[in-house]
């Protein structure tokens, strides 16, 4: 038995990251997609992604259950050595920070992406202002880091996985729809975005997972 | 670990019951100084390091540069990682990361609802709502049925789940709809427990029992 099994849509967005995290850690994992509605009631709370850590060949333990995105990608990040000094309250502060503020203009563009016509002009600002706030404030941490392509340190950690699996994702939902608000985050907007982006993409642990979403 | 009173608090906020609940419970539980401001908006959006609130700013006694921390759950974990209300253990902490994502989900959900969203939205509503119960249920036996999430002590969940409910029952005592009077027939007693020794809780009861619409909050 895989020692992981994730548990989510064949669509991307909000279980991207933890996929990713389980591509670059290097372990045995399956995804499962439950059929819905009708395997609703058979998850922890009723939604997905569900995370399971199996136990060990032989073990009786009861595997360990996850549920609710951040849970369970700051539980793989952590688990797998992609959190940057995990000891350092504060800095584990600031990571889990700029993973909110990303996760934010996701749940911006979805808003968006699902509302009603009547609601578009508003939601369409909404993920404007958002996206305006997120390159200004991170542009500035990555330029702080030494413009080196990472948020933290000199390797690939946790805020760099939820920018990539996220932009990526985004970008793959945006294609066609609208220009406007593609160039948000355009490499000319926010280059030192983009060179996190690349630099993710150049994970040899990703080239498949790349190359699927061209 | 003990408490450290070097540091002092600013958190900006809109003066609501609002999403921040936890963080003030936490500051009071952790026994520092604090303060709350609430600047004129949307004036101070674009002063803001991400153009909302909260924001937490922490001020050092050595002189060293200002902490300032945005998004209210991280704050929260920040506090509470800080001043003991976290376990160490790494599924122990994913499982109150979890439990808090869950109440946030649902709450944001809650607002929706409260905004005017469709039948839908309240069917899905009353869904997790049911869901987020039975599963906190669950924890609390696999506890002990001791009053607390984790061991037998004031935990940052407990202190959350009561910010969560709190948010939940924030409505004018003549508007209060259906589904909100539905909750309070379908808490367990396990909750109860949990929200009674919150409500109760010498560093927590004062700031409670302020505000008389919302005390005891399962009335």
């Amino acid at each position: 038995m895989s020692p992981y099994t994730l548990r989510y849509f064949d669509i991307p967005v909000r279980g991207e990251t933890a996929k990713v995290l389980l591509l670059l850690s290097g372990a045995d994992w399956k995804l499962e997609t439950p059929a819905w509605p009708q395997d609703k009631d058979a998850q922890p709370v009723g939604k997905l992604p569900v995370l399971i850590e199996n136990s060990a060949e032989g073990s009786d333990a009861e595997p360990f259950v996850l549920t609710e995105t951040g849970a369970i990608e700051y539980y793989l990040a952590a688990k797998n050595g992609y959190v940057y000094q995990p000891d350092n309250i504060t800095l584990v502060a600031r990571q889990l920070e700029l993973r909110s503020h990303i996760a934010d203009l996701c749940s911006a563009f979805v808003d968006w992406k699902l509302c009603s016509n009547d609601q578009q002009p508003k939601l369409k600002e909404s993920y404007k202002s958002t996206a305006g706030y997120l390159v200004r404030l991170h542009e500035k941490i990555l330029k702080e880091n030494g413009s080196n392509s990472h948020y933290f340190g000199s390797k690939t950690t946790l805020v760099d996985v939820v920018l990539f699996a996220n932009i990526i994702a985004l970008r793959t939902e945006f294609a066609g729809l609208d220009p406007e608000m593609s160039q948000l985050l355009s490499e000319e907007n926010a280059p030192e975005i983009n060179k996190v982006i690349n630099a993710v993409s150049a994970e040899p642990a990703l080239a498949a997972y790349v190359a699927e979403t061209k | 670990m003990a408490n450290s009173t070097a540091s002092t608090y600013t958190l900006r906020y809109f003066n609501v019951v609002g999403i921040i609940e936890p963080i003030r419970l936490l500051f009071l539980a952790s026994k520092v100084n604090w303060t709350e401001v609430h600047p004129e908006w949307p004036q101070a959006k674009f002063d803001q390091p991400f153009g909302r609130m909260p924001v937490l700013i922490e001020k050092s006694a050595d002189g060293s540069p200002d902490f300032v921390l945005t998004e209210s759950r991280t704050i929260e974990r920040y506090l509470a990682r800080k001043y003991g209300f976290m376990p160490a253990n790494l599924k122990d902490a994913a499982r109150q990361e979890q439990l808090r994502d869950l109440q946030a989900d649902v709450g944001i959900l809650s607002n929706e609802v409260r905004l005017g969203a469709g039948d839908e939205a309240k069917e899905r509503l009353t869904y997790l709502i049911g869901k987020l119960i039975s599963f906190h249920t669950e924890i609390l036996r696999e506890n002990g049925n001791t009053g607390h999430f984790f061991g037998n002590e004031l935990s940052y969940i407990d202190m959350s789940l009561y910010g969560f409910f709190k948010l939940i029952f924030a409505h004018p005592p003549t508007s209060i709809p259906t589904y909100v009077q539905d909750i309070k027939g379908r808490i367990t007693p396990e909750i109860a427990k949990v929200i009674d020794n919150v409500e109760n809780h010498l560093l927590l009861r004062d700031h409670i029992t302020s505000n008389p619409e919302f005390y005891p909050l399962f009335k």
